[in-house]
């Protein structure tokens, strides 16, 4: 006999699955947001990672540390759903909210002027990387994972991430093609 | 140690990757030699300044957006909830009621009688006879104040869609009273433009005694 108060489970299963991953939201935005550079295919990206994981409540549930685990499956779909779509290449449209962070938080008109001209420079040069340089340097770099965190993340060797990091730190070098002593005086104010 | 060898190793010093004793050889040599020193100040610096691109705080609500894209939630009205439900059940007896969800003859009447006792929680079977399968139907359940659903404090209404199977479907409630006074408990079934509504009529008693009276009705 079918039964009909499926409901019950529905309900109860809706309400522990938002309870167990609302605690990862901002987290999973954050990556999302550093590997897509946009708000809106950050917040895609997360709810598909979301309907992505609904079904497996059971099993995610038996997860023991969900952070690392969410993080990769967010970092597959990104791959998956977006990067293998050439049509919409993310590096071609950075958000350029990133620069009115920085100029919301200064009242010095010159130094907000140069930090906003730093982070253009930046973004040039984050958009010059390929696409596995970017994604280690604004996970390891910028969110603060380990390269072994990492290699759990990409499912990829330790030493090729190590290899990609060194490329994209020497790239961006380049591209922001600062004096040593202009970047102190920037970084510093 | 050579100055090539020492700029080869800045990018692993600031990582923290290098073994005690290189780390150790780096820093020393730092202490002496001015141009390592500022190559290894200025790596610092450019990992700050990759530290700090900044991330735009999230849109407001990103909590409830983030969830948006899964299956609708069921409603429950009257802010009740769940959680923990079941656990009371153990001393629930249970009744079938069957109806076919097509016989008007059900539609706007009580379709049975049953007893509960006072506080005791029971759990009522009611089995719809489909001869179709319906996709969407719509099923709302509403009761009296005094009678709740799943011995949950405020659940007196609830509306959920689901599929009903070609055959018999049966739901399953719980369902405990509060006082001693009778009521109805509502059933309806939506699907397509038709409703159907199922009444059953609740007394309540105070003895215990009423539960042993609860007779299976049968009207498939």
């Amino acid at each position: 006999m079918a039964k009909i108060t499926d409901f019950f489970s529905n309900i109860q299963n809706h309400d522990a699955f938002e309870a167990l991953l609302r605690p990862h939201v901002d987290h999973l935005y954050r990556v999302a947001y550093r590997l897509t550079r946009q708000p809106d295919a950050a917040e895609d990206l997360l709810q598909d990672v979301m309907l992505h994981f609904y079904p497996k409540y059971t099993e995610l549930r038996k997860v023991e540390n969900l952070k690392p685990w969410l993080t990769r499956s967010l970092y597959n779909l990104f791959i998956d759903n977006i990067r293998k779509d050439k049509r919409n290449p993310v590096s071609a449209a950075v958000d350029e909210s990133v620069l009115s962070v920085v100029a919301d938080h200064s009242h010095h008109p010159e130094r907000e002027a140069e930090q906003e001209l730093m982070q253009r420079r930046l973004n040039i040069a984050l958009d010059q990387l390929n696409d596995d340089q970017r994604d280690v340097v604004m996970l390891h770099d910028m969110e603060g994972y380990t390269l072994t965190e990492l290699a759990e993340v990409m499912a990829t060797p330790v030493g090729t991430l190590k290899s990609r990091l060194h490329r994209a730190r020497n790239n961006i070098r380049k591209a922001l093609s600062v004096e040593p002593s202009d970047l102190i005086m920037r970084v510093k104010g | 140690m050579k100055c090539k060898d020492v700029v080869s190793q800045i990018e692993d010093f600031v990582d923290d990757e290098l073994s005690t004793s290189q780390h150790d050889l780096l820093r020393s040599h730092f202490e002496s030699c001015g141009n390592c020193y500022q190559s290894w100040q200025q790596e610092l610096i450019f990992r700050q300044v990759l530290k700090q691109y900044p991330l735009p705080p999230a849109r407001a609500g990103l909590d409830r957006r983030a969830f948006s894209k899964l299956p609708r939630r069921p409603s429950v009205h009257k802010n009740a909830f769940i959680a923990g439900f079941g656990t009371a059940m153990a001393a629930a007896i249970v009744l079938a009621i069957a109806a076919s969800l097509f016989l008007p003859q059900y539609s706007q009447q009580p379709v049975a009688n049953i007893v509960l006792t006072l506080y005791e929680s029971k759990k009522v079977n009611m089995v719809f006879d489909v001869p179709e399968q319906v996709a969407d139907a719509t099923v709302s359940l509403h009761l009296p104040e005094h009678i709740e659903i799943g011995g949950r404090q405020g659940l007196h209404q609830i509306e959920w869609k689901t599929a009903l199977k070609k055959g018999k479907n049966m739901l399953s409630l719980p369902i405990v009273a509060k006082m001693a006074t009778a009521g109805e408990l509502v059933a309806k079934i939506k699907y397509g433009k038709q409703e159907k509504v199922f009444r059953l009529k609740l007394d309540i008693q105070k003895i215990e005694q009423g539960l042993t009276d609860s007779a299976v009705i049968n009207r498939a």
